[in-house]
């Protein structure tokens, strides 16, 4: 038997190889897009904000509060022993505090109510809740 | 002595481990990375003793099931007459007060603010939510 080697398979080869690359062009602007476009945060299904078109940017505000979806309110971090009103009394608010309310979308109106109460009692003026802007 | 030196066949690097790679970068990427923007909604909360300030203050209340009462009468949220009362509020420079029913989600709390923003309304106050 003669074997005759050709370059017909290496041929193949290199032909296949050029043909791949505007398919690698196209991955790597994806990639270039994903990377430069998105951004990578921590999914928190215990905290998801609700969505709105207001396109107002999102200041930090000085007494944040966040509300999960189990009900349970956090101040600046903090979690609250008492009831929300009397925490925030002894962190000596003033009516120019901005509160920056951070709630749980599926979570019932009356879960804004402790907050709304302490914005009164408090004479605070402006109150920012946190919403999802989604394209 | 004589050496003898063959030209050495130019190698071409494989692209494949290279490909392997960006495609699970790209994956990575693709998976993990969120669009989303966090924007904020700002409020003026109700005191009692400012309501009586504002020039003409009209009540919503949030219910369930899509619904709102506007000033006593009902409505539903996405229709065009409740539209159209919005534009005339907002037109008429007047204010809302704006009470959801306990049993609203937060979600359609904020949709309604949106609803509300859209048609012009700027003064708008939030008051605790009403059980009944």
């Amino acid at each position: 038997m003669k074997i005759v080697a050709t370059g017909q398979r290496v041929s193949q080869r290199s032909n296949l190889d050029n043909s791949m690359i505007p398919a690698i062009n196209i991955v790597f602007l994806l990639l270039i897009f994903f990377m430069l476009a998105g951004h990578i945060e921590t999914r928190d299904e215990q905290l998801r904000i609700p969505a709105s078109s207001s396109d107002s940017e999102l200041n930090p505000g000085e007494l944040e509060i966040k509300v999960s979806a189990s009900g349970d309110y956090r101040i600046n971090g903090h979690s609250i022993d008492g009831d929300l009103q009397s925490t925030m009394a002894g962190l000596g608010l003033s009516p120019q505090t901005v509160v920056l309310c951070h709630i749980h979308r599926d979570l019932p109106s009356s879960a804004l109510d402790p907050i709304i109460l302490a914005v009164q009692k408090h004479g605070i003026k402006t109150l920012q809740i946190a919403t999802e802007h989604t394209l | 002595m004589l050496l003898e030196i063959t030209p050495r066949a130019s190698q071409s690097i494989s692209l494949t481990p290279l490909i392997d790679v960006v495609f699970i970068l790209l994956l990575f990427f693709m998976l993990s990375s969120t669009f989303n923007k966090t924007r904020q909604l700002e409020l003026k909360a109700t005191s009692p003793g400012t309501q009586s300030l504002l020039p003409e203050v009209n009540r919503l209340l949030l219910l369930t099931d899509n619904r709102a009462d506007l000033n006593g009468t009902i409505y539903t949220v996405d229709s065009i007459a409740f539209s159209q009362q919005l534009s005339a509020i907002a037109n008429a420079g007047g204010a809302v007060t704006l009470t959801a029913h306990s049993a609203v989600r937060v979600q359609q709390t904020i949709h309604i603010i949106d609803n509300l923003r859209a048609a012009g309304i700027v003064q708008l106050n939030l008051s605790p939510s009403v059980s009944e």
